[in-house]
């Protein structure tokens, strides 16, 4: 079977030969042992970090991007999306904040992924994103 | 009796129907009359019919035969255009038009046009050959062996020239109403007009209904030929090409049209087109752009300019100029029915003659209304409407990108700050200007844009959409998901996830 | 005055540099600067509320691996940027727009904050991004109706305000910012009908295909084009066909594809019309800034980095180069005057 490498920007083309009872007999390709981790994974149990926006109440922007803190089960992800359809939260919030705690019980946080600041009327100062 | 039942809608002297050019110079010119003006637009803003794709070109005059109405009102009314831009305070260069010749025995052709030219009264009008044709123009062929050069053509920016035209009216006392379609006239002893949205009487109505204009004709039951669209697609060049050309250069026109023409627009793309196709009544709407247009205009205009560079293309749209069927001239004037003027099949020189007609369907209408008594002879207000007018101009609002000097930049900031935020980027348009056309009626995207020319630039409004969006969403009061690129359903979103914008 | 005298003038003469644009580019070539020669003045100028441009809407990982050597989304790469420059004093002018730039090295920018602002820099480094290729650049044929956009803008609309686009989305062109925007909407719950793509292959990174397009069973139309937009307020449909091997499309197999939203993510073209006032030769082909291995442009002190100069795939690299660029930019304005100039 024949994979291409997901992990990293060099998307290396994995080969990964299996036994008649479909079992792993070899991987060929990768070229880091973070390829090796995703072929097998690939095969028994896909998985994607999720990122997606939700609802944020008094903040400087109007949606808060948010993703899971580690891979989820890749057929959850559509589902994951509507779920975070019915949330909403407040500013301010920072990078880490918890969203969700293990959603859909695979886990996996939901974390805030960027700082977002109370809306103010009018802002004075130049702003960097802490 | 009749009185009574009606009292209830408005009344007015006059209704115009139709927000183009035409139209909107009409009511400007009652507007300076006593007369109580109201004018009917049936899409969402003024200019989003015929006139929205107009070139900008203010003609010589040498193109139209003598005994038309063309020939009559063309020469006529690019004289005008000094006195009305500069009244107006409105941007309006006389760049010149060149009617190049690619063989020697052209030149008869040119020699015909000038006489033309000179019975419609065109002044300037010179035949050159080669040598100095590239002394005006070195980027043209050299393939081009003569022209004739008509100093007095020039451009204008039609939107700017019909939003201004409609604000001077509505401070003169005129009333504007968009969005709303006639759908039905009578008459009695006056007219009662019928819209999508309401019911006016009025005294006399002019049709200037651009490419409906049978429709409302035959509405009276007025004899008509049947308005027929001659679609033109049309191309810009980014603005950085400016001064590839100087003049307006046509070449040889066909019986369909002036030809494929390179214009030097006021605000700096150089624009290629039209196309001349006929449409069937049915497709008098279908403004599409398709390949064979495109390379037929860029077939032409680079045997004139062979530097035309393909990829500085940055738009492209379509036209539609409204001919009478087998009568190819303007139709002007009174009708068979008492108190209906027209001023319809307004295709080109439509924009160069439309100051001339207005001024005599004013006349014409004034003469009407005062003859048949239907209103007291009365003298132009002219001192009032002067000032108000005065006061007009002070309001209108300046242009960011053309302020040039450093002192002036911070003087323009400190009159408002919003000077300072640069919304459209191409075409430097500041967050003021776009308030100020909101607040002169903009609803839509592409109102803001013929006020503003902001999303007109290299990038077609890929990063200002976003901040024209949020600040016509809060400065009229809707949810995002109600701003349109151009009314009706033409949405920019279809829904909210966030807050809620209200 | 000696050259001495002159040396230590420019010494006590801070010298500064203006960089335009506080994107990744803007943002590490400031930092690396400050490393480098502490004693410049740095002003970042950027039209933006916010520093981290387009980085703020890219909310997807895939950042900063090579970098930071950890996923990273885009936000998150550019908090992390900026708070490395914290660390120094480097002067933000965000909401400010640069008007002009000229080769005397004056800027004049403008801001609804403090209104116009002139500087005399020592350096200007250009890092002013890309822009989009649009409709009008591609001359699509039909009608002109909304709901036809970048996908970039899709991607601001609806990852920055929630604000939703369309119900049913076609894709022109499967670059990286197509295929995140496929699965964008997909998540938001918006349909999407298409992905038309003229190559033989999709153009996005293959992580991208796979997570983006793969994985939603995203309908993909390779070696494929639009010949129509159909739909005269809000698109309704566009008409797609095969194209032939010189290019142009195949009407013979032409087909519909009801929609009322069209993503364009057909290219990114270097924003250079700042260079480009200033005189700066610009690459014909793609538009970037011609820059020597030192990063400076064809004007002595103007220097380009980041997508302004060339488009990168990736952040890291782009990161990376603008280091470089930071550091020869240090290394210009510290070198020492030989004759009134530079070497």
């Amino acid at each position: 079977m024949n994979f291409i490498c997901i992990v990293c920007p060099k998307s290396c083309p994995i080969d990964v030969l299996l036994d008649e009872e479909n079992k792993i007999k070899s991987i060929s390709g990768a070229n880091c042992k973070n390829g090796l981790r995703y072929a097998t994974q690939e095969l028994s149990f896909p998985s994607r970090v999720f990122t997606s926006i939700v609802k944020l109440t008094g903040g400087q922007i109007a949606m808060c991007p948010v993703k899971s803190d580690q891979a989820v089960p890749r057929e959850l992800i559509l589902k994951m999306s509507r779920s975070l359809c019915q949330l909403s939260i407040a500013a301010p919030v920072k990078i880490g904040d918890i969203v969700v705690e293990n959603i859909l019980g695979t886990k996996a946080n939901i974390v805030v992924t960027r700082n977002i600041d109370k809306c103010k009327q009018q802002t004075k100062t130049a702003k960097i994103p802490r | 009796m009749k009185r009574k039942k009606t009292v209830n809608f408005p009344s007015y002297d006059v209704v115009v129907i139709g927000g183009g050019i035409i139209g909107t110079f009409i009511l400007y010119e009652l507007s300076h009359l006593p007369l109580k003006i109201l004018l009917l637009e049936k899409e969402e803003d003024l200019a989003f019919g015929v006139s929205k794709a107009n070139s900008g070109i203010i003609h010589a005059g040498f193109h139209e035969d003598p005994k038309t109405l063309k020939g009559h009102y063309c020469a006529k009314g690019n004289a005008l255009y000094s006195k009305i831009s500069k009244k107006l305070q409105l941007p309006f260069k006389r760049v010149g038009e060149l009617l190049v010749i690619k063989e020697e025995r052209e030149y008869s052709a040119l020699h015909e046009f000038m006489k033309k030219g000179e019975q419609n009264k065109v002044t300037g009008l010179k035949i050159i050959d080669g040598i100095e044709l590239h002394r005006l123009e070195p980027h043209l062929s050299e393939q081009l062996v003569g022209a004739l050069y008509a100093p007095s053509a020039g451009v204008i920016n039609p939107y700017e020239l019909i939003y201004t035209l409609a604000r001077f009216a509505r401070c003169n006392g005129a009333t504007l109403l968009r969005g709303e379609e006639v759908i039905a006239i009578t008459k009695d002893n006056s007219f009662h007009i019928y819209t999508s949205k309401g019911r006016y009487h009025s005294k006399v109505v002019i049709n200037a209904a651009g490419m409906n204009g049978d429709t409302i004709a035959a509405m009276m039951g007025v004899a008509t030929p049947a308005i027929e669209g001659r679609k033109g697609q049309e191309y810009l060049l980014d603005k950085k090409h400016k001064g590839l050309v100087k003049h307006i250069i046509f070449p040889l026109p066909t019986p369909e049209s002036k030809g494929t023409l390179i214009i030097p627009t006021l605000d700096g793309p150089i624009m290629l087109g039209p196309t001349a196709e006929n449409m069937q009544a049915k497709d008098r709407e279908d403004l599409s752009t398709d390949q064979c247009g495109y390379q037929e205009i860029m077939e032409r205009v680079k045997f004139m300019l062979p530097a035309i560079n393909e990829r500085a293309i940055i738009a492209g749209f379509s036209g539609m100029r409204p001919i009478p069927r087998e009568h190819h001239d303007f139709i002007i004037g009174n009708t068979s029915v008492a108190g209906f003027f027209q001023a319809i099949g307004m295709h080109s020189p439509g924009l160069t003659a439309a100051p001339a007609i207005a001024m005599d369907v004013a006349k014409m209408v004034s003469n009407y209304l005062s003859e048949s008594k239907l209103i007291q002879k009365q003298k132009r207000c002219s001192k009032d409407y002067q000032q108000k007018e005065h006061h007009c101009l002070c309001h209108t609002p300046k242009k960011l990108r053309e302020v040039k000097k450093f002192s002036e930049l911070q003087k323009l900031w400190k009159s408002d700050p919003e000077y300072g935020e640069v919304v459209c980027r191409c075409e430097e348009v500041s967050l003021a200007e776009i308030r100020a056309a909101i607040r002169d009626g903009a609803t839509t995207l592409d109102g803001v844009k013929f006020r503003t020319r902001m999303g007109m630039g290299r990038c077609q409004g890929a990063f200002c959409t976003y901040r024209a969006i949020e600040v016509m969403a809060s400065e009229l009061a809707v949810p995002h998901h109600k701003i349109s690129k151009k009314g009706k359903k033409s949405t920019i979103i279809v829904a909210t996830l966030g807050k809620d914008h209200e | 005055m000696s050259k001495k005298a002159q040396l230590l003038k420019r010494q006590a003469h801070k010298g500064h540099v203006s960089i335009i644009g506080a994107g990744p580019a803007g943002l590490i070539a400031a930092l690396h600067i400050k490393k480098n020669a502490p004693s410049t003045k740095v002003t970042v100028i950027d039209r933006e509320i916010f520093v981290g441009g387009i980085l703020n809407q890219c909310i997807h990982p895939g950042f900063g691996l090579l970098e930071f050597g950890q996923e990273l989304t885009g936000p998150e790469y550019a908090a992390k940027v900026s708070a490395l420059c914290r660390d120094f004093e480097i002067e933000f002018l965000t909401e400010t727009s640069v008007l002009s730039i000229n080769k005397k090295l004056e800027v004049v920018a403008l801001s609804p904050k403090y209104g116009a602002k002139k500087f005399q820099s020592k350096a200007i480094v250009l890092c002013t991004g890309c822009r989009e290729r649009s409709r009008g650049a591609l001359h699509i044929p039909g009608d002109r109706p909304s709901g036809i956009m970048t996908a970039g803008l899709a991607q601001k609309f609806i990852n920055i305000d929630g604000l939703v686009p369309g119900s049913r989305v076609a894709i022109l062109g499967s670059g990286d910012i197509g295929a995140i925007m496929a699965r964008r909407l997909t998540l938001q719950g918006v349909e999407v009908a298409a992905v038309i793509e003229i190559k033989k292959s999709l153009s996005a990174r293959p992580r991208n295909v796979i997570q983006c397009i793969v994985d939603f069973q995203i309908p993909i139309y390779l070696e494929h084009t639009i010949t129509k937009i159909v739909g005269r307020e809000r698109l309704e449909k566009i008409k797609v066909a095969k194209i032939l091997s010189d290019g142009r499309a195949d009407f013979s197999t032409e087909f519909e594809i009801s929609c009322d939203t069209l993503l364009l993510s057909v290219g990114l073209i270097p924003e250079n019309e700042l260079a480009e006032m200033a005189g700066v030769a610009l690459d014909a082909k793609s538009n970037g800034v011609i820059v020597d291995e030192k990063f400076m442009s064809s004007i002595p002190g103007i220097f380009a980095c980041g997508n302004a100069m060339k488009i990168y795939d990736l952040v890291d690299h782009l990161s990376e180069d603008s280091k470089k660029a930071g550091e020869s930019v240090a290394a210009y304005l510290t070198a020492p005057l030989v004759e009134g100039k530079q070497v």
